[in-house]
């Protein structure tokens, strides 16, 4: 297939990889992001992610399927990589050079002078003040990450591929790079990004996919995943009758006792009318707290998955 | 490619110590003779190695007499054993294949970088030995042992070979002994390429020098021990006998060549269809 102007930036297909002592670990996942998307895959640890991504960059060879930048299928090797920065699973760099050295052979073993590069951005991004012409081996786990994202950006790519972008930063440096991701992505450059905290992904991302061994459990926008499953949590005066009264109403699917409250999972409903049935039927309702977040969808839908 | 590998290889302590240790052998082998206070006999016979105090020119190949059996292809095992997969252990190998580079163009790159250290180490020996000869010793024609015949293995009597010679020969001798090691370089790159433990590809061209060796050593192995990558390792000394022999250094410079293509064959198979999982 020839790639077009209007290729999506990822594009994978029936993929599928084992490995000789782990089985099966993605299988027959086929996920679609499109341009200019943040997109995040979450799933717990051995999901799969990671050999997502590294089979998106040709590290990996799939045993099945197939996966495409920017409509070309993925090779080791290929020109499309130009397009694409990666930061997978870890940072990683030749330990006795500096930070610099390593932004910079990186960089050359494309075959282009780092005149071609944005070094200046990256090491605005790195943040490493002096400390970036010092060996990479006496750098914290924090300056690492950074100077990998820089790496990452240094020739500001149409595609990020980030795995775990914020492990090892403290809160400051996380929410610096949720802002880098944002700042990326409003340049036009399309995101794709695995995390373990989903908090971060439902302020990052616009859309998520949700994996679990191996499998595709859901994907669409961070909207839609967050309503499939919107649930609420009650603080009521009554706790059983609040039981016995929703149970009857019809657009609400599921009771859970959470003491002092109880949670409700929504299919439909309004808050206002739950809120309604019960002070009609002569429940205190105490406080009513919202729970549509990404987490409880994530945690559902896996829940779901194991049953 | 190679200007980046060059640049990581070149600018760390391994590498000081290891070309290091090329400067220093030859340095401590020709003091060992100034202090020691000229040629030896043992038994009444005379030998190459005993020889190196008559002529600067001796003291490289003395050198490369110590160096080329052990040591120097430790440390081309430490270039070539390395390459890769210390790369895969720091994790910065995956970094160098997203980049657009073709895996051949990576290992061609590597592989240049490790035979461009392997001849510096083997250069390294012999102009050490040349340089601290001639200081110690003077540039005067060199002796070599003569033997009655070509087939003969005892010395019979002393020669000599002009400067001009002597260091044509030495010059030839330095190329193969460094020809030589490629056979070792090609299998510890291999490994390189198959495990992620550094220190496993190097030990791999280790062993596999010592086992060579070792087998070599077993006299009822008869003509099979021809096949040994190490058999004609020492064939160069050849060039410093009277009269001159070849046949064994060709046949060694040719058995390097079977060795060198299998192993680099199955690196580069093995590297396409590897898994960079580390």
């Amino acid at each position: 297939m020839l790639p077009t102007a209007s290729a999506a930036p990822i594009e994978l297909i029936g993929l599928s990889k084992s490995f000789p002592n782990a089985g099966m670990v993605v299988d027959n996942l086929s996920l679609k992001v499109e341009a200019g998307q943040v997109f995040g895959l979450l799933g717990p640890n051995g999901a799969g992610k990671t050999t997502v991504l590294r089979m998106l960059l040709g590290l990996v060879h799939p045993v099945a399927g197939e996966a495409r930048l920017f409509g070309e299928p993925v090779r080791a090797g290929d020109p499309v990589l130009r397009r694409v920065g990666a930061l997978v699973e870890r940072p990683a760099f030749v330990p006795h050079l500096s930070g610099f050295a390593n932004l910079e052979i990186f960089w050359r073993a494309g075959g282009q002078p780092l005149s071609k590069s944005h070094i200046d951005d990256a090491l605005k991004i790195a943040g490493l003040g002096k400390a970036i012409h010092r060996k990479v081996r006496t750098y914290s786990t924090g300056m690492r990450q950074r100077l990998g994202i820089a790496q990452a950006l240094l020739g500001a790519p149409d595609l990020l591929l980030l795995d775990e972008p914020t492990v090892g930063l403290d809160p400051e440096e996380m929410r610096e790079t949720r802002n880098l991701v944002r700042d990326i992505s409003e340049r036009g450059a399309t995101v794709f990004l695995s995390s373990h905290i989903l908090a971060e992904v439902e302020q990052v991302c616009t859309h998520v996919a949700i994996m679990d061994r191996g499998h595709l459990v859901a994907s669409g926008s961070v909207a839609q995943i967050i309503g499939a499953t919107a649930s609420v949590y009650l603080e009521v005066d009554d706790v059983d009758k609040a039981v016995r009264v929703l149970g009857g109403i019809a657009g609400v699917e599921r009771l859970t006792r959470e003491p002092p409250g109880l949670s409700v999972t929504l299919d439909g409903i309004q808050r206002k009318e739950l809120v309604a049935a019960l002070v009609h039927a002569g429940v205190g309702v105490e406080t009513i707290t919202s729970r549509h977040r990404l987490e409880d969808a994530f945690l559902q839908m896996l829940a779901g998955e194991e049953q | 490619m190679i200007v980046v590998e060059l640049r990581k290889q070149v600018w760390r302590l391994r590498t000081y110590l290891a070309l290091g240790l090329m400067i220093a052998i030859p340095v401590i082998t020709t003091v060992a003779f100034k202090l020691s206070g000229g040629p030896k006999e043992r038994n009444g016979q005379i030998t190459l190695f005993d020889l190196g105090a008559h002529s600067g020119l001796n003291m490289p190949v003395d050198s490369l007499l110590v160096m080329s059996g052990f040591l120097l292809p430790v440390v081309i095992s430490l270039f070539a054993g390395s390459a890769i997969a210390e790369e895969a252990s720091w994790g910065s190998l995956r970094y160098l294949l997203v980049r657009p580079v073709s895996r051949s163009r990576l290992l061609a790159g590597k592989l240049t970088v490790v035979a461009i250290l392997g001849l510096a180490a083997t250069l390294l020996i012999a102009v050490t030995g040349l340089v601290g000869g001639v200081i110690a010793f003077g540039w005067h024609p060199i002796v070599i042992p003569s033997f009655s015949s070509a087939s003969a293995t005892i010395p019979t009597s002393l020669a000599t070979l002009s400067q001009g010679d002597a260091f044509a020969r030495l010059v030839a001798s330095t190329f193969y002994v460094a020809w030589c090691m490629t056979g070792i370089l090609a299998f510890a790159f291999m490994l390189s390429t198959v495990t992620d433990a550094a220190l496993g590809a190097v030990s791999g061209g280790v062993g596999l020098t010592v086992v060579s060796e070792i087998l070599d050593a077993i006299p009822p192995l008869r003509t099979s021990r021809n096949f040994l990558i190490t058999h004609y390792w020492q064939a160069w000394t050849d060039l410093f006998r009277h009269p001159t022999v070849t046949g064994e250094m060709v046949r060694g410079a040719l058995l390097q060549i079977p060795y060198v293509i299998v192993f680099l064959l199955i690196a580069w198979w093995w590297f396409h269809r590897k898994d960079v999982v580390s």
